[in-house]
């Protein structure tokens, strides 16, 4: 079963093509890689599937919803549906950690305080971060804490899709190996599927089951690593250091 | 589909309880009251769960669930679980693991009035001396550019100029016609009453070139500016440009502070200059309709009445104006910490600030140069 299905979208700004006839899917279950050179059109796509940028041309459906067309009400339901963690955490400043996290449960639940505390707390040490980090401001933490807050805020709503933006950019590798067996860990645990823009090696080796590469505003390749090593391409071969 | 807990079965030695429906986040409110009435009369007891009637249950309900079991617990209860499905019991077992216990909260500040009164006091004066510090800092920097004048940023102060002056030309000229505009309008009315009619161009040209040019026009400069100004600087903090710019070598000092401050002591006179033109010109059209003083009529007395004096004075603050300005709006740029709301709070006290000290400095200069006579 397709949880996002992307169908021949075509992309361009101004008169720069950045997608031509792109088409792609996502199935249930999955750890799926967005992946591509600086500047290819991977963020721009993962932005058209969340809602933050409009697709132009092509056909977007996500949870069997087609989001071109879709009325307010029914995107509301959907945004509650996935979580997105964005490059930077892309925290509130103003929020504390703790705060950050139980912010959806605030607004979208009539659950009494001290259950939303339990539930933050709990999902404050299920992404791997201390209980002493709760009180703490966004500008008190460093990258790699802020990407598991935004990873936990994400999470806080049972999302059945987690989009993931560069999640592991600019972490140390034993950060980021951590990081990557979190998100297989917690797609086993909750039943999630993962769509992540990376181009970060060892979590294409590591965490992602089936990923396309953007080359040249097409889609150069799709399946799994090791189908990938056997491709004889200039630009895969470059692409994964092989 | 809502869902329910409800005693099953209840003797001396245990407990069922039916955990029934849907347990998601959206409805796990009257369930929630109904555990704590369990809760409150139960001791030394065995309690079993039962997930027989479960229909499904989340990250919520499943944390509900753990948090009172800690209760029953704590209070000499057995706990057990029954019936649960595989991915149920991964669930509740992954959940507990991650279950945390002892929960921080913000220990409150003492709220002594004293306490506080000190502590606003204290931070004043240590925003005060940094502030020396800062403008000291500038000076240094400043004596260090007059030694070699090359490293002066010429193209920058002509930027800034720009910015700061020449596009703030609209709202300055508009303001200060309206301001000499009001001040004829009302002093016409009285001045009509004693037949002093021809008093009009004193009061209003003095009043205009002495006072309110230099300050309209200032508390307008302020409101552009000193806001740009914090926000520009403090937005180069956050994105650490500035750290960037210290490590090249490049003194933000001079490549930041004293552009925009030598721009504003230079604009600030010049369109003070342009709003005493402005500002008359509203006194003299009020003059003509309201008391039939014609503009030569006006003009000529201006000459003969009105001393040079009064321009000087009224030119002579701008530039004064002009630093203050500047200066503030930089100072609380680079005080912008981390976050993107410091920067909205420094913009806004940079603002206030230098406005009030543009007035402050004013009534200052008023008092000083009617005292000693001039």
């Amino acid at each position: 079963m397709s949880i996002v299905e992307v169908e021949s979208v075509t992309t361009k700004f101004g008169i720069n093509t950045i997608h031509d006839n792109v088409s792609f899917s996502v199935n249930k279950g999955e750890i799926f890689g967005i992946l591509g050179g600086s500047g290819s059109g991977k963020s721009t796509i993962l932005r058209e599937i969340i809602m933050l940028e409009k697709v132009q041309s092509g056909n977007i459906t996500v949870l069997n919803e087609n989001i071109n067309n879709i009325s307010l009400k029914q995107a509301n339901m959907l945004k509650q549906n996935w979580g997105v963690l964005f490059q930077f955490g892309a925290l509130f400043s103003s929020l504390t950690v703790i705060e950050n996290i139980s912010v959806l449960l605030k607004e979208y639940t009539t659950l009494p305080d001290s259950l939303i505390q339990d539930i933050a707390y709990t999902k404050l040490k299920m992404v791997g971060l201390p209980t002493k980090a709760a009180l703490l401001y966004p500008s008190e933490l460093s990258g790699g804490m802020k990407k598991r807050v935004g990873l936990a805020r994400a999470l806080v709503m049972d999302p059945q899709l987690l989009f993931l933006d560069e999640p592991t950019s600019g972490l140390d590798p034993a950060s980021a190996e951590s990081f990557d067996r979190l998100i297989v860990d917690l797609r086993d645990m909750l039943n999630l599927t993962v769509v992540m823009v990376t181009h970060d090696l060892s979590t294409i080796q590591n965490a992602l089951d089936r990923f396309i590469v953007f080359h040249d505003k097409k889609i150069l390749f799709d399946g799994s690593y090791d189908d990938a090593v056997n491709l004889d391409h200039y630009a895969m071969k470059k692409f994964l250091k092989i | 589909m809502n869902c329910d807990i409800s005693i099953k079965r209840h003797n001396e030695t245990n407990i069922v309880l039916d955990v029934k429906g849907s347990w998601l986040k959206n409805n796990l409110v009257d369930v929630n009251t109904k555990l704590q009435e369990i809760s409150s009369n139960i001791d030394n007891i065995s309690i079993i769960f039962d997930f027989e009637n479960t229909n499904e249950i989340d990250s919520a309900g499943i944390i509900l669930i753990l948090s009172n079991m800690t209760t029953y617990i704590n209070n000499n209860c057995h706990v057990t679980v029954i019936n649960m499905t595989t991915s149920q019991k991964t669930l509740l077992l992954f959940y507990r693991q991650n279950k945390v216990s002892n929960k921080i909260t913000l220990k409150k500040e003492k709220t002594n009035i004293f306490y506080k009164i000190g502590k606003t006091f204290y931070r004043y004066m240590i925003s005060f001396v940094q502030f020396l510090n800062f403008v000291g800092e500038n000076f240094y920097f400043f004596l260090q550019t007059l030694i070699h004048p090359s490293q002066i940023r010429f193209k920058a102060i002509v930027k800034q100029i720009d910015l700061s002056g020449i596009r703030a030309l609209p709202i300055v000229i508009l303001t200060s016609f309206l301001i000499g505009l009001v001040i004829a309008y009302q002093g016409a009315e009285q001045l009509q009453q004693f037949g002093a009619n021809i008093f009009i161009v004193e009061m209003v040209s003095i009043s205009v070139i002495r006072e309110l040019a230099p300050m309209i026009t200032a508390i307008v400069i302020a409101g552009r500016s000193a806001s740009s100004f914090t926000a520009e600087i403090g937005t180069m903090k956050i994105t650490q440009e500035l750290d960037a710019m210290k490590t090249m070598g490049f003194e933000p000092s001079i490549f930041l502070v004293m552009p925009r401050v030598i721009a504003l002591m230079i604009a600030l006179p010049l369109i003070v200059f342009l709003a005493d033109l402005v500002g008359i010109f509203g006194g003299m059209v009020v003059a003509n309709l309201q008391l039939g003083i014609s503009y030569t009529e006006f003009i000529d007395r201006i000459y003969t009445e009105v001393d040079i004096r009064h321009f000087l004075i009224g030119i002579a603050k701008a530039p004064i104006f002009g630093f203050i300005i500047a200066i503030i709006g930089c100072y609380r740029g680079f005080q912008v910490t981390g976050s993107t709301d410091s920067i909205g709070k420094y913009t806004t006290i940079s603002v206030v600030n230098a406005i009030f000290w543009v007035i402050a400095l004013n009534a200052i200069f008023s008092v000083l140069f009617t005292q000693i006579g001039i």
